[in-house]
């Protein structure tokens, strides 16, 4: 059912290019995630959300302020949370099953449940006769159900986007995107869905979280009050939807003139 | 389809046809214009060749080369590919390190054969040090930059797999790193098989250098050529043994650009 998050006032700092000052890339982020919630980061780019996924996921550290995550402070990536990367960032070396399996592996499951779990997520999502496949030899949209089997196969609490379907055509994400909610419906986890486009985070989330730059932080906390389970034609043909996103537009458009 | 099989056939035997006019053409020009001390023809290094090969002494004298450069480059592949790793893995090592490594990878190594004979004397170590000496720097070096180049995505996605070092080094780092490892395998093997010729020919005791130096010495063109032909042939085969190997260990990077 997934684990609860909470972050209290998470602020980051990077070094600039002289190496003597700072500038603050997140600012007292704070926000509760309750389990099995979906929540999305929307903004536009240079706000910080990548980096704050990163940190909820204990690949970067915070400046100041905590992350707890199912009651423990996050310091390193563990495999209570899994990430899916913007680019996939599967290993050119392994095969689809491979790297699947690659969680597993470090986790240092037995060989016989990782083979099964491994081909139960390649069944899930979709891939079957693929599984001897490199990654150069599958497209895009492949290549991103095998980064998403290879979070999900760890079973994890915790799932964190980063634009999974950013890099994808139009129609690959479109399918992408169905798939996934349907798997998702069956195994809620709580999720942070970094995204820049409005559609997808209303048609995914519980909550959208909207971000303003310079420094990022949190402008409003928007609830989607869309039942569930959601049809994204149905969806996006609802005044509800229309009304979110001429809100959150307003919002974003707002702080780009800033 | 014929017609390819036949372009194919046809372009086969262009190529046969042109190395055997070269060799044709190399031979009449010996018989005709070229003293035979100056460079002797095929025909005569070909009996060269079949008379050492009939009367045991090049065996003997390749076994003796293919000794030194098997112990010599696999002490310098083990130990260049360890450092390298370390080195690789480590901003500490690379800064304390790598004036010497990069001095001692630019020095011509040869230079020091002198001085190797001095410690080790002209036997077996001796050749075999000297070999390691000229191929362990360019293996350390060709290592670590393997291992420096690893894309930091590849890093950043096992990191975030829970990968620590261990995993990390076994998993990503040596299966990013075995392009280049090979690429470093065989700049170091020639470099290797370049030792043990100019220790062989220093220390003139046995080997197919020490060939070369004897029947050089001696005027017998024709015999020098034998050791030589058969050095080129050593270095073919290993570099195709090696690409072989890089296909077998790399079969994701077949048909990738």
């Amino acid at each position: 059912m997934g684990a609860a998050l909470e972050l209290t006032n998470v602020s980051k700092q990077f070094p600039d290019k002289d190496q003597v000052s700072t500038h603050e890339v997140l600012s007292g982020i704070s926000f509760k995630a309750k389990a099995g919630e979906f929540i999305s980061l929307i903004g536009s780019s240079g706000c910080g959300k990548t980096t704050l996924l990163r940190i909820v996921h204990g690949l970067e550290t915070a400046t100041s302020g905590t992350v707890i995550c199912d009651g423990r402070p996050v310091v390193h990536p563990d495999h209570n949370r899994a990430f899916v990367f913007q680019h996939f960032n599967l290993f050119p070396w392994r095969t689809v099953r491979e790297n699947i399996a690659y969680g597993l592996e470090v986790r240092g499951d037995p060989r016989g449940e990782r083979d099964y779990h491994v081909q139960s997520m390649i069944a899930l999502v979709g891939l079957r006769g693929y599984e001897k496949f490199y990654p150069h030899e599958i497209s895009g949209g492949m290549q991103q159900r095998v980064g998403i089997a290879r979070a999900l196969a760890l079973a994890p609490d915790v799932l964190l986007m980063d634009e999974p379907f950013g890099a994808l055509d139009a129609i690959t994400r479109e399918k992408l995107q169905r798939d996934i909610a349907e798997i998702l419906e069956d195994r809620p986890k709580t999720t942070l869905f970094v995204t820049h486009n409005m559609d997808e985070a209303i048609y995914f989330s519980d909550r959208i979280l909207v971000f303003g730059t310079k420094p990022g932080r949190i402008v409003e906390d928007v609830v989607v009050p869309l039942a569930r389970p959601r049809q994204a034609d149905l969806v996006r043909a609802s005044r509800e939807f229309a009304e979110l996103r001429e809100h959150l537009w307003s919002l974003l458009s707002r702080e780009m003139q800033k | 389809m014929i017609q390819a099989m036949r372009n194919a056939a046809y372009s086969r035997m262009g190529v046969i046809s042109f190395h055997a006019g070269l060799l044709i053409l190399w031979e009449v020009a010996c018989r005709e214009f070229i003293p035979p001390y100056f460079l002797p023809p095929p025909s005569s290094i070909f009996q060269a060749f079949v008379v050492t090969l009939k009367s045991g002494e090049l065996i003997i004298q390749l076994g003796q080369t293919a000794s030194v450069l098997v112990t010599g480059f696999l002490l310098a592949l083990l130990s260049g590919m360890l450092l390298g790793v370390a080195i690789g893995m480590s901003r500490t090592l690379t800064r304390l390190l790598d004036p010497y490594i990069n001095a001692m990878n630019a020095m011509p190594t040869v230079a020091l054969v002198p001085l190797v004979v001095i410690w080790l004397g002209l036997d077996f170590q001796a050749k075999v040090f000297l070999t390691w000496l000229v191929s362990f720097f360019s293996i350390v070096i060709s290592t670590q930059t393997a291992v420096q180049n690893i894309p930091h995505a590849y890093i950043d996605t096992a990191r975030a797999f829970g990968s620590r070092r261990i995993a990390m080094l076994t998993k990503v780092i040596v299966p990013a790193a075995i392009p280049f490892f090979i690429a470093g395998i065989r700049l170091g093997l020639a470099r290797a098989l370049v030792g043990v010729v100019v220790a062989e020919m220093f220390t003139a005791l046995s080997g197919l250098g020490y060939m070369v130096t004897l029947y050089g010495n001696t005027f017998k063109v024709n015999y020098v050529f034998v050791p030589i032909v058969v050095l080129a042939a050593i270095s073919v085969f290993l570099n195709a043994g090696l690409k072989w190997s890089e296909r077998r260990l790399t079969p994701w990077n077949r048909g990738r650009t």
